[in-house]
């Protein structure tokens, strides 16, 4: 089967940001157990080169991650260019005030991993 | 993470060094899609930590980035051979070479076969690179 096949299969896309490689390759992990294919990257600069050359259907962002702009720019940069997808930001800081009514769910760290991918996938569901 | 005893003992935990994340994210997702684990670090000094860590049971490292020179490379090669004897470093030091080797690793792997042939996982870096420019 080919990536252009396999793309083609109805699976739900994820793309997981986080400059710490454990808690990237954790909650990616989790992510593809729940049946999602995951593509990760390190910052809010390789996640957008990968949203200009593959589709998702949402990003999991952090926010403190080195770069030209962090997880909130990122946030800020996909509600703009990809209004269907789903944004999730994930912190040590509490941003649940700054986040508020802006469309972007917020989960503090330390979260669980489950209830996240079950947001997602409610909100997947009822977009 | 320890492999699963269900598993194939060889090789099933892969850690892919690559600063271009097209390329990287490619040959990772064509890994997974052999059946293998696969732990993604964009540069050495993550790298680094996740094969010190006592969580992961690394095999094989593949050494595909072209940020640092080929002395670095060596080093960092020697260095892991030095510190992680048991694990195997795969130097590659153009796209061409990584995708070549990780269709050599899933004829090894897991599954024993290759999902598709390397060149169509070059095909692919190339029209992703091409979408992303």
């Amino acid at each position: 089967m080919t990536p252009a096949e396999r793309e083609a299969i109805a699976q739900p896309r994820a793309l997981v940001v986080d400059d710490e490689i454990e808690v990237r390759f954790l909650l990616a992990e989790h992510f593809r157990a729940a049946g999602f294919v995951v593509a990760e990257a390190y910052n809010a600069d390789e996640a957008i080169t990968l949203l200009g050359c593959s589709t998702f259907d949402v990003v999991v962002t952090d926010v403190q991650m080195p770069g030209s702009t962090d997880g909130l720019g990122l946030a800020r940069t996909v509600q703009t260019s990809f209004p269907r997808m789903l944004v999730v930001v994930v912190s040590g800081l509490d941003l649940s005030c700054q986040l508020r009514e802006t469309g972007v769910a917020f989960f503090p760290k330390p979260y669980s991993s489950s209830s996240l991918i079950d947001h997602v996938k409610t909100g997947l569901t009822s977009r | 993470m320890t492999k699963p005893a269900s598993q194939q003992p060889e090789a099933s935990i892969i850690l892919i060094i690559d600063e271009d994340v097209i390329a990287r994210s490619a040959v990772a997702a064509y890994l997974r899609q052999c059946g293998y684990t696969v732990i993604e670090a964009a540069r050495e000094t993550a790298a680094t930590e996740m094969l010190n860590s006592p969580k992961f049971d690394i095999d094989i490292v593949i050494c595909a980035t072209n940020d640092m020179k080929s002395a670095e490379r060596f080093e960092f090669a020697q260095w892991i051979r030095e510190h992680h004897p048991a694990v195997r470093v795969l130097i590659a030091a153009t796209v061409e070479k990584t995708a070549k080797l990780a269709a050599d690793i899933c004829e090894k792997g897991p599954h024993l076969r290759k999902p598709y042939e390397h060149q169509n996982l070059l095909d692919w870096i190339k029209r992703l690179r091409a979408k992303a420019d």
